[in-house]
């Protein structure tokens, strides 16, 4: 399984050298491979539904328990073949969207099937920290591919948006996942299971749910964080039908699924995701009423069916499983199909704009057909696998006598706005005569209509076959849901019952909500101040505030002044130093051996006033030789302790100080007397109390011997191991070559940075300081 | 900076340093010196003349000493490199003989020589690096810009 993964990444890499040498070529190779993973996923049919689930696993990081876990069970199945199914269409529709722009072209390839490999993963993973990484993987692969055109700020702001937002979530499905697996004693879906009990005695349980549920509900678009996936709509028309409707949003429901014979059946998470999912349902639907965008109503729909999924799997009985299962895949059949003709239309047309398009039936027939179709699905109208899903919606919500009548008159409410949506998206646009402006509309290449095709076409065969479906994929999916679950049936034709007449009300109530359109477009105008207070201008207000707040620290804390950052460090090191050293120094007593002779003392003197020389003079050049003396005396205290190595650095490197200062002092301002009075005082303080705290360190270090001293056994194997006499360059070149090699590495960086410093002077400096003064 | 003596002698000491930094680098892992102090000793001596010929100090080098960097680290890198290729563990220092050199004495060669040599370019290079942007920033300020205006 995990090679599958691996295709799809590697083809990924190749994608843009495949797209610059044969364009021609490049779709139908890459589409091999989610194509491979589509008919592996077949093959593997038969066995899932006999219950034999396809296990890979392999080490990964087995200090820490992890592995690469992968297990193939029915709900795998069901999502994955979604996922690569849809995948293989997406790449042959995309190549053809974008057949006129290379560059997009090859980027789209490159994201889209790296995506897709995350997206697999996620479906396979059994491991739960596997699965997460695979989360966070979606979640980055769709920040870059809704900032696909990243020039335009609008698509840069939706792609942050999404990805603070469903990363954020993520952090928070971290968290959760690490206390499940803690409460468990096992990081495996599959084991999970067995310790149901256990989990939902656990005292954590309350906090894994909530966990979960914020990760899922950030992904899943759900009430408050609904509003990133129509801003995600600022991504180009391939990703919103792959990644916005059929596949990432649904990543949070298929957790929820995944995680319900282990979290699910409480009254804390009924309540929680009932309520979610129908709030989510409902805002969703009011919210699409006004639109006139396709995408964007297409968007606010996909909403308003992720909301019913989580409702579904929250009430979670058998039937309202069976029904989640089913439209799951209906409506990433009629879903994708109606994103990607959205997308021939907008490409055809130039316009997304619902109040201009009609008439295109003439123009774009097979266009026209395969919308149709995805609409009809869409409106639940009978034969079509739509009106299967919506029967059994309703049944399941009218069995369960316990149920709140309003969840139902929600969904039926949500019902009739999708309805309506998919007449003003699949019908309307291609009926009556095309307006002038449109005449130039025509059919795209097959490879675009195949997608769009074979999705409607689905709608209507599975609708035909409901008992295959049923005992092929949904069966299978709803016992890795629920291992006990009876064989349920699923059916076309319920009779005539109190569903029918819903089902009927629905459609009725949809079609005169689309007849009366116009009245809704002014309904967004009149309900424009809610915004203003809904969860996106919370977002947005937070975000701002935010970075006001940065801004802020960071001009407090970076002001630009040297001085003061010196000031700083030293203080809050010598505190810090002093903190720790103080208390323990007392008893402490002069080593024999530092016992004071004359003429280091002597020499140790000179240095302290040189030192002195150097912080009360107002030349620079004093200032310097005051300092070279010190140093210098460093140097003869190095060779007198029989240290030639660090003498010889020393010396060398203040020869290079001065002469590296040589060059930039006659740059350089002299020492203002401003800082004359308590500026000054307060310096020498700091400087006394931080040479004070670093000398007491050092002293009390001479006194601390944590392990015996390694000095005599490099000394020893200095010559005969190393081959050298000296040891101080053995220690650097040999014993602790790393430590070099990483200081090496440290100092060429820090050139590099020297560099980036000087050339922002020279180049940008002045227009700085141009700028600063102009500004008032 | 116009002394006629240190022209004079700059001539003279700017190769006679580099020679120098050579020795002390081959001779460091017997006797006090090594790559660290070899490259500071080069930068010293290829950094002289720059000090001498100009009002303003200017660098002339025949090499990028950013290129100087890169090679120092990749010669420092394929060391251990070279031993785990040879079956030993990583930073194993592998000895192949040694040469007798004027000057120097006694020379092992080895993996940790041939370190010490990436230790040398890179230091050298770092530092020549520094000084040649101080240098630089330091005349950009007193020449005006050619193009008249600040480049963005």
């Amino acid at each position: 399984m995990g090679w599958l993964i691996v295709l799809l990444v590697l083809l990924s890499a190749c994608a843009g050298i495949l797209q610059a040498r044969w364009p021609k070529l490049a779709p139908w190779v890459l589409a091999a491979g989610p194509g491979a993973a589509t008919v592996w996923l077949l093959w593997q049919m038969p066995n899932v539904a006999q219950g034999l689930f396809p296990v890979s696993v392999s080490e990964w990081v087995p200090a820490w328990g992890l592995e690469l876990a992968f297990r193939l069970d029915g709900l795998g199945l069901l999502m994955g073949l979604l996922v690569v199914g849809i995948g293989v269409l997406i790449v042959l529709y995309g190549s053809a969207y974008f057949e006129e722009q290379p560059v997009y072209r090859a980027r789209f390839f490159t994201l889209i099937l790296l995506f897709m490999a995350a997206m697999f993963g996620l479906v396979l993973a059994d491991d739960l920290i596997l699965f997460f990484l695979f989360w966070e993987l979606t979640s980055i692969t769709s920040f870059l591919l809704i900032g696909f055109k990243h020039k335009e700020a609008s698509a840069r702001e939706a792609a942050q948006q999404a990805l603070i937002i469903t990363a954020g979530g993520g952090l928070a499905l971290l968290a959760g996942l690490i206390l499940l697996g803690d409460a468990a004693g096992t990081l495996r879906f599959s084991e999970l299971v067995a310790q149901k009990d256990v989990i939902q005695a656990h005292a954590h349980y309350p906090w894994i749910l909530g966990l979960v549920i914020l990760g899922a509900a950030t992904k899943s678009a759900q009430f408050p964080f609904h509003f990133w996936l129509p801003g995600a709509m600022a991504a180009p028309t391939p990703v919103s039908a792959y990644l916005h409707s059929a596949t990432m949003v649904k990543a949070g429901v298929f957790l929820l699924a995944r995680l319900f014979p282990v979290l699910g059946g409480t009254v804390a998470w009924q309540t929680t995701l009932g309520l979610l999912g129908a709030i989510t349902m409902v805002i969703s639907s009011v919210l699409a009423l006004g639109q006139t965008d396709l995408k964007k109503l297409l968007a606010y729909t996909t909403v308003s069916a992720l909301g019913t999924l989580v409702m579904l799997l929250g009430i979670g009985d058998a039937l309202s499983l069976q029904a989640a299962m089913v439209f799951l895949m209906v409506h990433a059949f009629y879903k994708g199909a109606l994103f990607m003709i959205a997308g021939a239309v907008d490409h055809a047309t130039g316009t997304r704009d619902i109040t201009i398009l009609q008439g295109l039936r003439k123009l774009m027939p097979w266009t026209a057909g395969a919308a149709a179709l995805a609409a009809f699905s869409m409106s639940g109208i009978p034969p079509f696998i739509g009106f299967v899903a919506k029967e059994l919606l309703y049944e399941a919500k009218v069995s369960v006598p316990t149920l709140q009548p309003s969840l139902l008159i929600a969904a039926v409410f949500a019902n009739m706005v999708t309805v309506k949506v998919a007449f003003s998206v699949g019908l309307a646009p291609f009926r009556g005569e095309p307006p002038a402006e449109l005449a130039g509309a025509h059919e795209e290449v097959w490879r675009m209509r195949l997608g769009f095709l074979i999705l409607g076409g689905l709608s209507l065969l599975c609708g035909l076959a409901p008992q295959a479906v049923n005992s092929h994929l949904i069966m299978p999916a709803l016992q890795a849901l629920d291992p006990a679950v009876a064989k349920l049936p699923l059916k076309l034709w319920h009779g005539f019952t109190l569903v029918l007449a819903l089902s009927g009300l629905t459609v009725a109530g949809g079609v005169i909500m689309h007849l009366l359109r116009e009245r809704f477009q002014n309904l967004r105008e009149r309900l424009s101040w809610v915004p203003a207070f809904g969860p996106g201008a919370i977002y947005s207000a937070t975000w701002e505030g935010l970075l006001t707040l940065a801004d802020g620290v960071q001009r407090w804390i970076q002001n630009g002044s040297l001085r003061h950052y010196l000031r700083v460090i030293f203080t809050v090191t010598s505190a810090l130093l002093l903190l720790r050293v103080l208390p323990t120094l007392a008893g402490l007593e002069p080593q024999r051996e530092l016992a004071p002779r004359i003429f280091e003392t002597t020499v140790v003197v000179s240095m302290a006033l040189a030192g002195l020389v150097a912080g009360l003079t107002y030349s620079r050049i004093t200032a310097l030789l005051g300092l070279s003396w010190v140093g210098l005396g460093m140097t003869y205290l190095f060779v007198d302790f029989g240290a030639p190595d660090l003498a010889l650095t020393l010396i060398l490197v203040e020869a290079l100080t001065v002469v590296l200062f040589a060059v930039v002092i006659v740059r350089l301002p002299g020492i203002r007397p401003r800082d004359a009075g308590g500026q000054r005082l307060r310096d020498a303080l700091i400087a006394l109390v931080t040479g004070t705290s670093v000398g007491l360190v050092v002293w009390k270090a001479a006194h601390v011997r944590l392990h015996e001293s390694i000095s005599p056994e490099f000394m020893a194997r200095s010559f005969a191991e190393a081959q050298g006499r000296n040891v101080v360059n053995v220690i650097l070149v040999d014993f602790r070559a790393l430590d070099t090699m990483g200081e090496i590495i440290v100092l060429g960086v820090a050139a590099l940075g020297v560099y980036a410093l000087v050339r922002l002077r020279t180049h940008d400096g002045d227009a700085e300081t141009k700028e600063k003064e102009a500004a008032p | 900076m116009t002394s006629i003596v240190l022209r004079a002698s700059a001539r003279f000491l700017s190769p006679l340093l580099a020679l120098l930094s050579v020795v002390i680098m081959l001779r460091g892992h017997n006797e006090p010196g090594g790559g660290f102090i070899g490259g500071l000793v080069l930068a010293m001596g290829l950094l002289l003349p720059a000090f001498v010929e100009q009002s303003t100090p200017r660098l002339n080098l025949w090499v990028d000493p950013q290129q100087l960097i890169g090679l120092g680290w990749l010669i420092a890198l394929l060391c251990p490199v070279s031993s785990l290729l040879f079956g030993a563990p990583f930073f194993q220092s592998l000895w192949l003989g040694s040469v007798w050199l004027p000057l120097v004495g006694k020379v092992g060669i080895g993996t940790p020589l041939f370190f010490d040599l990436g230790v040398f370019l890179t230091v050298a290079g770092v530092t020549l690096k520094i000084a040649s942007l101080f240098m630089e920033a330091a005349s950009a300020k007193s020449e005006t810009d050619p193009e008249g205006g600040p480049k963005r």
